[in-house]
């Protein structure tokens, strides 16, 4: 369901597609078991909270290929995560990104990942392979 | 004369995943930071041999139909100024492309220069 937005069958252009798909992007976030994670969005804190943000490129597929991947494995986490995220084009400097993420201040890698348990930060990660690795690590993912 | 590259192929972006490519990268990438696709360093696939070419994405180092082949995979275009710079244009890139040159955009072909 996300990584559709950048199917390409018709050959339009890669510009008008990225911009389609990135305004298109909240909504199939809605019809997901994921959540928006919205600026300045307040963070569980309660213990046995465990919270996961994702922050990814609306224009890379692979990235978006990872939220299905997260969605058709929503049975697996949802009893124990909650899983929150946005897109990275909403940063219009580095400085956006503390309204998201606490301790990922100037990501030059998409995606990036901040995972919070019982109300404390246990991993970050920047990159997709790194940030498939971590959420394999902590069961979100097979 | 006859030793020379005769076909010229960028991957704007690129982290070495097209062999046949000269990869671009903007000049903020941090060298030591694990590629999406590889997990390697692009110091590693420097050091490796993959050719790489650091510039801004809105100055790219070709005269005009220069380039035979383009490829971007999963980079912005014309999504304007991102937090870290500004995104690919397409205009540069089909400034580049010879004529009959190919940009392809995720695996699509999505223009042929004229």
């Amino acid at each position: 369901m996300f990584k559709e937005l950048l199917s390409n069958a018709d050959r339009i252009d890669p510009g008008q597609l990225q911009t389609n798909a990135r305004m298109r992007f909240p909504a199939v976030i809605r019809a997901s078991h994921l959540r928006e994670k919205k600026p300045n969005d307040p963070i569980p804190t309660t213990s046995e909270s465990k919270f996961v943000i994702i922050g990814i490129a609306s224009y890379a597929p692979d990235e978006m290929a990872l939220l299905d991947r997260l969605e058709n494995a929503h049975a697996v986490w949802e009893q124990d995560w909650e899983v929150a995220v946005f897109d990275v084009m909403e940063w219009k400097s580095s400085a956006d990104a503390c309204k998201f993420v606490t301790q990922i201040p100037a990501a030059t890698q998409t995606p990036i990942l901040e995972m919070w348990i019982d109300g404390k930060v246990v991993d970050t990660k920047t990159g997709l392979r790194l940030v498939q690795e971590s959420l394999q690590k902590f069961g979100i993912l097979s | 004369m006859s030793g020379l590259q005769t076909t010229l192929r960028l991957n704007l972006g690129g982290e070495g995943e097209d062999p046949d490519c000269i990869n671009q990268q903007p000049p903020w990438v941090d060298l030591s930071h694990p590629t999406s696709r590889s997990g390697q360093p692009l110091r590693t696939l420097t050091q490796a041999g993959i050719p790489f070419l650091f510039c801004e994405n809105t100055l790219l180092p070709f005269p005009e139909g220069a380039v035979d082949e383009i490829v971007t995979n999963g980079v912005p275009i014309d999504q304007g100024a991102t937090w870290l710079g500004p995104s690919l244009d397409s205009n540069e890139i089909k400034r580049l492309l010879k004529a009959g040159g190919t940009w392809y955009h995720d695996g699509i072909l999505v223009h042929r220069k004229p």
